[in-house]
C-alpha cells in the first residue's frame, strides 16, 4: 500500500525482493567502502543525493544496468526530499530547518 | 542571576512605596478615618496629604526587633503627625492570612506637631493602638491547611519590607502555595519592580514547573514521573504508532543582560527509525513573557530545527522510497510538539498563576478596627523573567462618592458647571471653566472663584479623591498647547501622516461651590473641545454600602475533558489572522502613498511612539477619537482602531491557532460582608440595616425573609451576611447611619446572588490535537 502523501508506509515488495536488484546492490557493496569514504563531505553527500549514478562513475564505479534503469523511474529519491525549506508557523513566524543527511553503510 | 528573585517562595509581590501610600490615604480618607485621629489632638478636619517611607527610619533608631517599618507622614496646613509601624501577617483566622499595619502591637513611634510646636499624642496613640489596632494593607489570602493542598491553593503568607540597599525599597508579600515550602525572607533584599510599574508578581521557575509537570506529561503523553524538575527522566517512546521516542525535554531559565532578556529556554530531541532511515530532531526555542491587551502571553523565539538523517546509501539508490520523509516529520512531529510546547505549558501556568494570586488577594479583604480594607486593581503592564515576573501598575479602589461624571464637547465660548455636568453659553450661573479662543490661542477659563490645579497623572479613572487636597489651585488658563499636540508619524500604512495625540493630563478644577472636579481632554475637532470630568463631593454627607457574594478562587490550571468533572459546556475559539485591511475610513489619507501595510521595521522612535499610544490604550478608551491628518484630508478613528491597524508586533501563537475552553460551575461563597462607607459624616453613634425592609434586629443572628434565611452578624460599619438560598435571587439592603446630633443618612442598594460561578479555563490538550495545524506538511510518517 502506498500514500501519496506520505510515501510508503511498508517496504515495497517489487523493489526489495526484486532478484536482479539486490543482486547488483551486493555488487555494488563490494565498493562499499570507497563509497563511504568518498561521502565525508557535505558537497560529496549532497552530490550522491542529486545524482547517484554520477557519483558512482566518478569513482570509477560501475553501475549496474539494472540500477540505473531504478533511477530513472518516476518514484525515485530525490535530493529535495530532504532538502527544507522555511515553514510558517500560524502566527506568521518563520523557521528554517538544518538538515543533515549521513549516508551510511549496509550494516545498519 | 535569574531565578534568585523569590528566594525559595513559591510567589512574591512586590510593591513599591506609592501602591502603599494610596492604600493609606484612600484608608485615611475614608469614614472620617483621619477626622477622627485629628480629633484626639484637638486639630480641626481639613485636606492632607500622606507620604510613605521604607527605608528604615534612623531618626528614632529603631531596636533590633521594630522589624519591617514602615514610615508615615501625615500633614495638612499647620499640622503633621508621624507614625511608625510595623507590617506583619495576621494568622489568628486560620483560613485567612492577611497583611496587616499592627497598630497595636508594632507602633514604634508617634508623634505629632501643630506649628512647629509638639503635640500631646497619648491619647491618639492609644485609640492606634487598642480600638483602631490594625489597618488592613490589601492582601489577604485564603489558607488551605490540608497536607495535600491543591498546587494553586496558598498555603501561607509571609511579609518583608525590603529596605534596598541601593535602588527603591519594596513591601514583599509571599506565598507558598500547595507542595511547596516557605523560602528565606532574609534573602529578599532587592526590588523586581520593572521601571514604570507599581507592582510586580514574581513567580518562583520552581514553582512554575511543580504546575508545568503533570501538564506537561499529559500534554506529551507521558507517564507520571517520566518529567520532573523541568527535565525528561527517561527516553520515552512518546507516539507508539508511530515509533518515535522522545529523549530530550528541557525546560531551563537563561540569564540575559537585563530580565527583558532572560527567557525560559526549552530544547526537545525526538528519534524515530524506520525502514531504511533514522532520523532526529532537535527543536525548542527561548520563551520570553510579555503582557497583550491585560493578560500575559508568551512570544517564543524559535530556533531553527536541527534535523539528523542518517541513510544507508543502497536504500538512496532505489530500496526505498523516502519522498515524505523530512516533511513527515516536521508535520507529524516537530510542528504539533513545538506549538503545543509553546502554546499550552509555560503561557497556560504562567496565566493560571497570574489569575490565582490576584483573584486570591482580592478575594478576600478584612475590615480592621473600623477601618475598611482597601481594594485594589492590578492592571498587567509587562512581564520579564527572572524568576517569571509581571510587571503591574496598582490602581487604589477608592470609596470616595462621585457626585457626577461624563463626558461634554464645548464650542468656543461654552462654559461648563462641574458641579452638575450643565452646559451652556456665556454667562451660564455656576458655571466653573469656560472655552475660549480658537486654533493655537485656544483655552480654558478658570471662572468666578473656580481654581486649576495641574497634575503629574494622565490615567484619569485611577486617581483616588484624597490625593487631590494638596494641589496648587490658582486662578489660571489652561493653553490648548498643553492640551495635546499635532505631529507627524509614520504609521504603518502610509508615511507622513499628522496625528493629534491628546496629552491626556489630568486637570483638578476646585469648583465655585468647593467640589473637586478632575477633566481630561481626549480630543480637539475643529474648534470643538472634547471633555471627560468626574466631580467628588466634598461637602456633601454621603452613605454608601460595598461588598458583594465572590467566587471562590480558582484550583485548576486546565481542565481534562475525562469526564471525571462536570463540564457546562466547551467552545472553540478560532485562531485570529493579522490584521491586513485598512479601515475605509483612511482612504481619504492615502493618496500620497500606496495604500499597502508596511512590515519593514521601522525607526526605533515610532515604534516607541506607537508603543506609548498602546500603553494609553485603556485611558484613551475605545470612544475616544484621534484625528489623523494628510494634506487637506482630515479623518478621525477610534484610538482602538487605530491601535489595531498600527499594532505590528508578532501575534502571540496561543492566539494564532484555535484554542479550546470550557465553563464549569462552582458553588459561589454563600457568606459576604457589607460595608457602609459614611462619607463626611463625623462622629457615626449608629449603624441600622435593613434587609427587603425587615430591619436586622441588633440581638438577632439569625432570621428568614421573604422564604430565605439568613445568619447575619453586626459590628461597626459592617454586616456579615449569610444566605441559603439555592437558586438566584436579588434583595434590597438598606443601611442608615446616625450621627450625634442624631442626623441621619440612608442608602439603599440591590444586592444579587447566584449561587453558581461560571469559570471558564482552557481544555487540556495534547500535542497530538495539532497535528496539522500547519497546512501543507503530510501528517504521518514513514515507517
Amino acid at each position: 500500500m502506498t500514500d501519496e502523501c506520505c510515501g510508503s508506509q511498508t517496504p515495497d515488495p517489487s523493489l526489495v525482493d526484486n532478484a536482479e536488484f539486490t543482486a547488483a546492490i551486493d555488487d555494488l557493496a563490494r565498493s562499499e567502502k570507497r563509497i563511504l569514504a568518498a561521502l565525508k563531505t557535505p558537497e560529496a553527500t549532497a552530490e550522491f543525493l542529486a545524482d547517484p549514478s554520477k557519483f558512482l562513475r566518478r569513482l570509477k564505479i560501475e553501475v549496474p544496468a539494472v540500477v540505473e534503469h531504478r533511477l530513472r523511474r518516476p518514484r525515485v529519491n530525490r535530493a529535495e526530499n530532504l532538502t527544507a525549506q522555511p515553514i510558517v508557523l500560524p502566527n506568521g513566524q518563520t523557521i528554517t530547518p538544518n538538515v543533515t543527511v549521513r549516508i551510511t553503510g549496509r550494516e545498519r | 542571576m535569574s531565578g534568585q528573585q523569590t528566594a525559595g517562595f513559591d510567589v512574591v509581590m512586590e510593591f513599591s512605596e506609592k501602591p502603599l501610600q494610596d492604600v493609606l490615604g484612600v484608608a485615611l480618607d475614608t469614614n472620617n478615618f483621619l477626622c477622627s485621629l485629628l480629633g484626639f489632638l484637638q486639630i480641626q478636619c481639613q485636606d492632607f496629604e500622606v507620604s510613605v517611607s521604607l527605608d528604615r527610619p534612623t531618626n528614632p533608631v529603631l531596636t533590633a526587633d521594630q522589624t519591617n517599618a514602615v514610615d508615615i507622614q501625615i500633614s495638612g496646613g499647620p499640622w503633621r503627625i508621624r507614625l511608625i509601624a510595623g507590617i506583619d501577617v495576621d494568622r489568628s483566622n486560620p483560613t485567612l492570612h492577611s497583611a496587616r499595619l499592627n497598630l497595636h502591637d508594632r507602633l514604634y513611634h508617634i508623634s505629632a506637631t501643630l506649628a512647629g510646636a509638639p503635640v500631646n499624642t497619648d491619647v491618639l496613640a492609644n485609640s492606634l493602638g487598642n480600638t483602631v489596632r490594625a489597618i488592613a494593607l490589601p492582601v489577604a489570602v485564603p489558607i488551605t491547611a490540608e497536607p495535600n493542598a491543591p498546587l494553586v491553593a496558598p498555603t501561607r503568607l509571609d511579609v518583608k519590607v525590603i529596605d534596598a540597599a541601593s535602588g527603591p525599597n519594596a513591601f514583599a508579600v509571599c506565598v507558598t502555595f500547595g507542595g511547596g515550602t516557605p523560602g528565606n525572607l532574609a534573602n529578599l533584599t532587592t526590588n523586581a519592580i520593572p521601571p514604570g510599574g507599581d507592582v510586580a508578581v514574581l513567580m518562583s521557575f520552581g514553582y512554575l514547573m511543580r504546575l508545568m509537570e503533570p501538564l506537561i506529561e499529559k500534554g506529551l503523553l507521558l507517564d507520571p514521573g517520566d518529567f520532573e524538575d523541568g527535565h525528561l527522566t527517561r527516553s520515552v517512546e512518546f507516539d507508539k504508532d508511530n515509533d518515535v521516542f522522545l529523549t530530550r525535554l528541557d525546560f531551563s531559565l537563561v540569564d540575559g543582560p537585563t530580565p527583558a532578556d532572560a527567557a525560559i529556554r526549552v530544547r526537545c530531541r525526538v528519534e524515530k527509525e524506520g525502514f531504511c532511515y533514522t532520523a532526529s530532531a532537535d527543536f525548542g526555542g527561548d520563551f520570553k513573557l510579555g503582557v497583550l491587551n491585560g493578560a500575559p502571553h508568551v512570544s517564543a523565539k524559535l530556533s531553527d530545527p536541527d534535523f539528523d538523517i542518517d541513510v544507508p546509501w543502497y536504500c538512496w539508490i532505489g530500496a526505498a522510497f523516502l519522498g515524505a520523509l523530512l516533511g513527515g516529520l516536521i508535520g507529524a512531529i516537530l510542528l504539533p510538539v513545538l506549538l503545543h510546547l509553546v502554546t499550552s505549558t509555560v503561557e497556560d501556568v504562567v496565566n493560571t498563576v497570574a489569575d490565582t494570586v490576584v483573584a486570591a488577594v482580592n478575594a478576600v479583604t478584612p475590615d480592621l478596627g473600623g477601618v475598611p480594607a482597601v481594594g485594589f486593581a492590578l492592571p498587567f503592564a509587562n512581564a520579564f523573567i527572572d524568576d517569571v515576573g509581571i510587571g503591574c501598575r496598582f490602581v487604589v479602589r477608592d470609596t470616595a462618592p462621585v457626585r457626577c461624571q461624563g463626558t461634554v464637547r464645548l464650542r468656543p465660548g461654552q462654559e461648563l458647571d462641574l458641579d452638575n455636568g450643565r452646559v451652556g453659553p456665556a454667562g451660564t450661573d455656576g458655571a466653573d471653566l469656560r472655552w475660549i479662543g480658537r486654533d493655537n490661542d485656544a483655552k480654558f477659563e478658570a471662572l468666578c472663584i473656580s481654581r486649576i490645579a495641574d497634575t503629574p497623572w494622565v490615567r484619569f479613572d485611577e486617581v483616588p479623591r484624597y490625593r487631590l487636597y494638596a494641589l496648587d489651585y490658582s486662578d489660571r488658563s489652561i493653553p490648548v498647547a498643553d492640551l495635546g499636540i499635532l505631529q507627524v508619524i509614520d504609521l504603518p500604512f502610509v508615511p507622513d501622516i499628522e496625528m493629534f495625540l491628546p496629552s491626556m493630563a489630568v486637570y483638578v478644577v476646585r469648583t465655585n461651590e468647593r467640589r473637586l472636579a478632575m477633566i481630561q481632554v481626549t480630543g480637539i475637532v475643529g474648534d470643538a473641545v472634547t471633555l471627560r470630568y468626574k466631580t467628588f463631593g466634598v461637602t456633601d454627607p454621603t452613605v454608601r454600602i460595598l461588598g458583594e457574594f465572590a467566587c471562590p478562587p480558582r484550583v485548576f490550571t486546565a481542565i481534562d475533558l475525562d469526564g471525571k468533572l462536570a463540564v457546562e459546556s466547551v467552545s472553540t475559539r478560532p485562531p485570529i489572522r493579522p490584521r491586513r485591511d485598512l479601515p475605509a475610513k483612511v482612504a481619504p489619507l492615502l493618496t500620497r502613498s500606496a495604500a499597502s501595510r508596511r512590515d519593514k521595521p521601522r525607526p526605533f522612535t515610532e515604534v516607541a511612539r506607537l508603543e506609548e499610544m498602546a500603553a494609553l490604550e485603556g485611558t484613551l478608551g475605545g470612544s475616544a477619537e484621534v484625528q489623523l491628518r494628510s494634506g487637506d484630508a482630515l479623518v478621525s478613528l477610534p484610538a482602538s482602531e487605530l491601535l489595531a491597524v498600527a499594532d505590528v508586533r508578532q501575534l502571540p501563537m496561543s492566539r494564532a491557532i484555535s484554542r479550546r475552553f470550557a465553563v464549569i460551575a462552582v458553588a459561589r461563597q454563600r457568606s459576604a460582608v457589607f460595608t457602609t462607607v459614611a462619607d463626611r459624616i463625623s462622629d457615626v453613634s449608629s449603624v441600622t440595616w435593613w434587609l427587603n425592609s425587615t430591619l436586622l434586629d441588633a440581638g438577632q443572628s439569625d432570621a428568614t425573609i421573604d422564604g430565605v434565611g439568613y445568619k447575619f452578624s453586626q459590628g461597626g460599619m459592617q454586616l456579615s451576611l449569610t444566605t441559603d438560598s439555592k437558586s438566584a435571587y436579588e434583595f434590597e439592603l438598606r443601611v442608615a447611619v446616625e450621627n450625634a446630633n442624631a442626623n441621619r443618612f440612608e442608602t439603599s442598594r440591590c444586592i444579587r446572588f447566584d449561587p453558581v460561578c461560571r469559570r471558564r479555563y482552557p481544555v487540556l490538550s495534547d500535542w497530538k490535537d495539532l497535528v496539522g495545524v500547519v497546512k501543507g506538511y503530510p501528517t504521518t510518517l514513514l515507517r
